[in-house]
Formats: C-alpha cells, sequence, structure tokens
C-alpha cells in the first residue's frame, strides 16, 4: 500500500516556539508581587525559557487530542448502559473496587485542578505556565468522566451516592485527602514534584495500570476505557514531571538538595497511599491479572531504578532505605491492609470478605514466602467464625498514622518479626506523635509544624466533631447507610442486586 | 549502550496494532508483549516510532502526536518531531 508524502507544515519546534511563548514582563508591577511563591522555598531559577515540553503540545493540538478522546470514551460508556453491561462483570465483589476509587482517588483528581490551575498561575515561565494549564484542564476531564462512567453503577449499587462528602469525612479516605491537602499547601516547585514527579511519573501506572488491566479482566469496560483515556494524559503528565524536575536540578546546583528532599517525601507518601491499591488488586478483584507484588517489581524495581539512574548525573541519589522497605514489604502490604479493612468494614462505604479457597491458592502462588505463613491462618480464622455466625467487626477507633493517616497496621517486616505490630514516636512541643514507619517518621520530624495540624478523623471523633461519639452517629454524619452500605459483602444488599441482575 | 528499557504501553486498538506493527518493524530487539486490552513494548535504551512507517501500516498519513491517543503509559523520556516519536533513556 502506498500513501502520499507527508504534507508540509511548520515544524513542531517552531510552532510550539509561536504558540506558547506569549508572555510578557510586568511594568506597572514589581515583577515580586506578580509571582509572590517563586522565592519561598529557596529554589533559584535563572532561565525561565530553559523549559521545554517534549511533546511540544500547544493549545491546537490540545483540543484536537481531547476531543477525539473523550468522543472515543462517551460512545463506549453510552454502549455500556445501553447494553446493561453491569451484568456481565465477574461478581458484584468487583463493583467495591470502583466505590474505592470513586471516594478516594476521582476527588483527588478534582483537588488537583485546583493546584496545577495555582502552580500555572505562580511560575514566572509561559512553557511551565501552559504545560500546568494543560494538565489541570486535563485533570478536571478526568474528574468528570470517572463520575460519568461509575454514575451508571449507582443505578444498581450502594456506595456511590456522596462521594464527595465522604472524601472529607470518612476515617480512610483521609488517607488520600490528606496526601492531597500536603501537595496543595506547600509552594508550587514543591507541588510540582510531588504530583507531576514523584505520584505522576514514579508512581501513576501502579495506580491506573493495574487497576484498568483489572476492569478488562473483570469485565468492566467502561472503566477499562476511562482508566486509559486518563492515562493517556497521564503520560504527558509524567514526561512534564521529568522535564520539571531536570528544569530545576539544571536551574542551579543549590536546587538539588531541596528537589533531593521533596522526591524522597513524595515517594513515600505516594506509596503509602497505595497500600489501598495494592489491597484492591490483590483482594478486590474477583479475577486479578498481576499482584501487587509483581507490579511493584515492574514498577518500582525496574522503571523507578532506571528513573533515578538518569538522574544521578545531578547528583541525585537513589533513597536506598525507602526502596529497601518498598521491595521488603512488597509480600506483606496487601495482606496486612485488607485485614484492617475487613475488621473495620463496619464503618466502611463498601463491603470486604474472605477470599475463597481458590483466591487463597491464588494468594499462595503470587506470595510463596508470606502467604501461608502469616495470613492463611488468619484469614481462615476468620472464615470459621462467620461459618459460626460470629462475623468479627471492630468497635473501636484505630489508632493512625501522623503522616500518611494510615492506622498503624503494619508490622515490623525489616527487623525480621513480620507478626509484630511496630510504629515510631516522635515528640514535639512536650507532645508524643505516632507514625507507622521510619519513612513517615522522617517527613513529620522534617515540618512538625505541619503534621501536628493534621485532621485524623480517630481524634476528631473523640473531640465530638464527627456527629458524636457512637459508629451509627458517626455513620450517619458520614451519610453511610449502616447496613446497606457497609459490612460484610455477604447478606449485602448490593449481593441481592447482583443475584437479580444473574437470575439466580 | 543503556542497560535500562525503555517501555511503552499502547491501546489494543486498530491503530496502536498497527503502531506495534511498525515499532516491531523499525526496532531490532524489540520485545512486543499482548496483555489484557494493552500491549507492552520494551527495548533497551531506546524505541523509536516513524510516522512514515506507521502510516504505510495504516494506510494514511498518520501524526506523531496522534501516538497521544492509544497511549497508557511509558518509560524513558521523550522526544518528538514532525517525523518520529522516540522514548529513550540517557544513562
Amino acid at each position: 500500500m502506498s500513501v502520499e508524502p507527508r504534507k508540509k507544515r511548520l515544524n513542531k519546534k517552531d510552532a510550539y516556539k509561536y504558540m506558547t511563548r506569549l508572555g510578557w514582563d510586568p511594568t506597572y508591577q514589581k515583577e515580586e508581587d506578580v509571582f509572590p511563591f517563586l522565592e519561598m522555598e529557596g529554589l533559584k531559577i535563572h532561565d525561565w525559557e530553559a523549559w521545554e515540553d517534549p511533546f511540544r503540545m500547544t493549545m491546537d493540538s490540545y483540543w484536537k487530542l481531547q476531543a477525539e478522546k473523550d468522543k472515543k470514551l462517551y460512545s463506549i460508556i453510552d454502549a455500556f448502559a445501553q447494553n446493561n453491561a453491569q451484568k456481565n462483570i465477574s461478581d458484584a465483589r468487583y463493583v467495591n473496587a470502583l466505590k474505592l476509587f470513586l471516594t478516594g482517588v476521582t476527588p483527588l483528581e478534582y483537588k488537583v485542578v485546583q493546584g496545577f490551575s495555582h502552580a500555572a498561575r505562580a511560575f514566572r515561565g509561559e512553557g511551565a505556565s501552559i504545560a500546568c494549564q494543560m494538565q489541570a484542564i486535563d485533570e478536571l476531564r478526568h474528574f468528570q468522566t470517572q463520575v460519568h462512567t461509575m454514575s451508571h453503577y449507582n443505578k444498581y449499587f450502594d456506595g456511590f451516592h456522596d462521594y464527595s462528602t465522604m472524601h472529607d469525612r470518612v476515617w480512610y479516605l483521609s488517607v488520600p485527602k490528606s496526601f492531597g491537602d500536603d501537595a496543595s499547601t506547600a509552594g508550587p516547585f514543591e507541588y510540582l514534584t510531588a504530583i507531576s514527579f514523584s505520584f505522576e511519573f514514579v508512581l501513576t501506572s501502579l495506580l491506573f495500570v493495574p487497576f484498568m488491566s483489572g476492569a478488562a479482566y473483570n469485565g468492566d469496560m467502561a472503566t477499562v476505557t476511562f482508566g486509559f483515556s486518563a492515562q493517556s494524559d497521564e503520560s504527558r503528565h509524567m514526561t512534564l514531571g521529568l522535564s520539571a524536575i531536570k528544569f530545576m536540578l539544571e536551574q542551579d546546583a543549590g536546587n538539588v538538595e531541596i528537589v533531593q528532599k521533596w522526591m524522597d517525601k513524595w515517594l513515600w507518601r505516594g506509596y503509602r497511599m497505595l497500600g489501598l491499591v495494592a489491597m484492591m488488586m490483590d483482594y478486590m478483584l474477583p479475577n486479578s491479572p498481576t499482584s501487587w507484588g509483581e507490579a511493584v517489581e515492574l514498577y518500582i524495581e525496574q522503571n523507578c531504578m532506571a528513573l533515578y539512574k538518569d538522574l544521578e548525573k545531578y547528583g541525585i541519589k537513589l533513597p536506598t532505605d525507602l526502596i529497601n522497605t518498598i521491595v521488603a514489604e512488597k509480600g506483606h502490604l496487601s495482606h496486612q491492609v485488607w485485614n484492617i479493612f475487613y475488621n473495620h468494614t463496619n464503618a466502611a462505604a463498601f463491603h470486604t470478605w474472605m477470599p475463597d479457597e481458590e483466591k487463597m491458592n491464588w494468594l499462595s502462588s503470587k506470595y510463596p514466602d508470606t502467604f501461608d505463613k502469616y495470613y492463611r491462618p488468619m484469614f481462615e480464622r476468620y472464615t470459621a467464625l462467620e461459618k459460626n455466625g460470629e462475623r468479627f467487626y471492630s468497635e473501636v477507633l484505630p489508632l493512625v498514622c501522623q503522616t500518611c493517616q494510615i492506622p498503624l497496621g503494619f508490622t515490623d517486616v525489616e527487623g525480621g518479626n513480620p507478626h509484630v505490630y511496630t510504629h515510631e514516636t516522635s515528640e514535639y512541643n512536650g507532645e508524643i506523635f505516632h507514625t507507622c514507619s521510619k519513612g513517615c517518621k522522617h517527613i513529620f520530624e522534617a515540618q512538625p509544624e505541619k503534621y501536628i495540624q493534621a485532621w485524623l478523623p480517630p481524634h476528631q471523633i473523640f473531640q465530638g466533631n464527627c456527629g458524636g461519639a457512637t459508629i451509627p452517629e458517626v455513620l450517619k454524619w458520614y451519610k453511610i447507610e449502616h447496613g446497606v452500605d457497609n459490612l460484610d459483602y455477604v447478606g449485602s444488599p448490593d449481593e441481592a442486586m447482583w443475584n437479580k441482575l444473574k437470575n439466580k | 549502550m543503556s542497560s535500562s528499557i525503555a517501555l511503552l504501553c499502547l491501546q489494543a486498538t486498530e491503530d496502536g496494532r498497527a503502531i506495534a506493527e511498525a515499532i516491531k518493524e523499525d526496532n531490532e530487539g524489540v520485545i512486543i508483549t499482548n496483555k489484557p486490552a494493552m500491549i507492552q513494548i520494551e527495548r533497551p535504551e531506546k524505541i523509536t516510532v516513524k510516522a512514515s512507517t506507521v502510516s504505510q501500516a495504516l494506510g494514511r498519513d498518520w501524526d506523531p502526536e496522534e501516538l497521544q491517543l492509544v497511549l497508557i503509559s511509558l518509560g524513558g523520556q521523550v522526544e518528538e518531531t514532525d517525523d518520529e516519536f522516540i522514548v529513550y533513556w540517557n544513562n
């Protein structure tokens, strides 16, 4: 097959230059008044012109490509609804992964719209501002397409009804919420490092790729499509994240130390938050295409290492301690997080359950060194209790980490005691603060005045700020309907709906 | 020669498959794996997507920026021109 020679046009480099370098120098006002956040973080930028987008994206291309992506996505969402495709998912247990996504991740997308709009305004260079503006619009698209896609499930299943209130109030959702708040209350350069680099470049593939492959494995065509549609933007964000880091590092040798500190902090913050994804991949997907452990091998041990190696020439060092912990925990993390949620699902906006024999065997095969030894016996005991009608729900509030806000449910894996709970403590102004790990302790101690202000859900409940002192009162304030949105999947209205849809 | 692996993950669509074919033609030693809904493309150091080869495979004029419509993830730095889209490691 032959094709016409490609048409001549203004080359990409020139087009990018003409269409993005449209700024001006302020003359009526002082520069430091127009851009008040540029110096507060101690970073030095000498030449904003050096910022370049490797995709050389201009607004005309941007609208064209994004419109095309949306057209494809919405035709699939329509087809999904028209064909009652909620009946084709592997099992209604799967839907709980979507509930966690809608309440935990989707509101963060919206938070990031605000964050990038702010960064776009704060930066002095047009290249950086335009990249941030486009990313803000991308994130708004992600927020909207996720809500639109998942609204179909809201017609049939519980727990989708008030995701934004839940995000602000529910205990485990303070994990992603505090992550977003921590980033957006930093200066614009730390924000870029947190979101564009650590989250988008290092970690986003760990979130989206397994989640979407998981959706594909479980018959959820609509979620596969919104995920991959969002992910096509993420690839651009990842690249911008790397350009941003290089830009900061190349501008001034003094920037290296500051940027390294941020990279380490946000790698750990992001990793901790993805504990929720680990549990989703290994337990919430009825059919799992990849285990959390395998994803860590590809995205952390292979890709993340390559990335840090690429930055060595600037003086950036691999945070060996953090990486060692991530690798040591890979056989434990998902089981420990699922255990926490299984015990506290009476106060959650989704259902949990114990894996059946087939799933346990899959977990044994994926985690040969850890699952049978530490977790299978515990889960078999829970199953036995359920069979006696004694399904356990915790009635107490967990103590949560002052930094990441995850309950202190992790064990001393690196110390060789995976069966012993562990935590760290710090003292500040005569008070004791608890953190879940060395990574979180270090972050706390670098900025204690920031983290002592954390809105910790159990503390807030005890202070009387969450509707009352009993679980029913707090659930009401959370907008969680007891006996409907929470508790075990077995016996839930979701299960009854699924049986009806499948004519069981 | 870098030991780091450059990575491209494309949606398994009509366009995605044609792009993967073109990559296979132009990148010796590339490893292409079919995953659920996704084509995973890995090669040490560098992957080059040539617009001319993709245009040939699709039977229409294809611009490198259209890669973004099927792109899921990538590992490496990016260089995009009118004729090529390159993902590479520089270490």
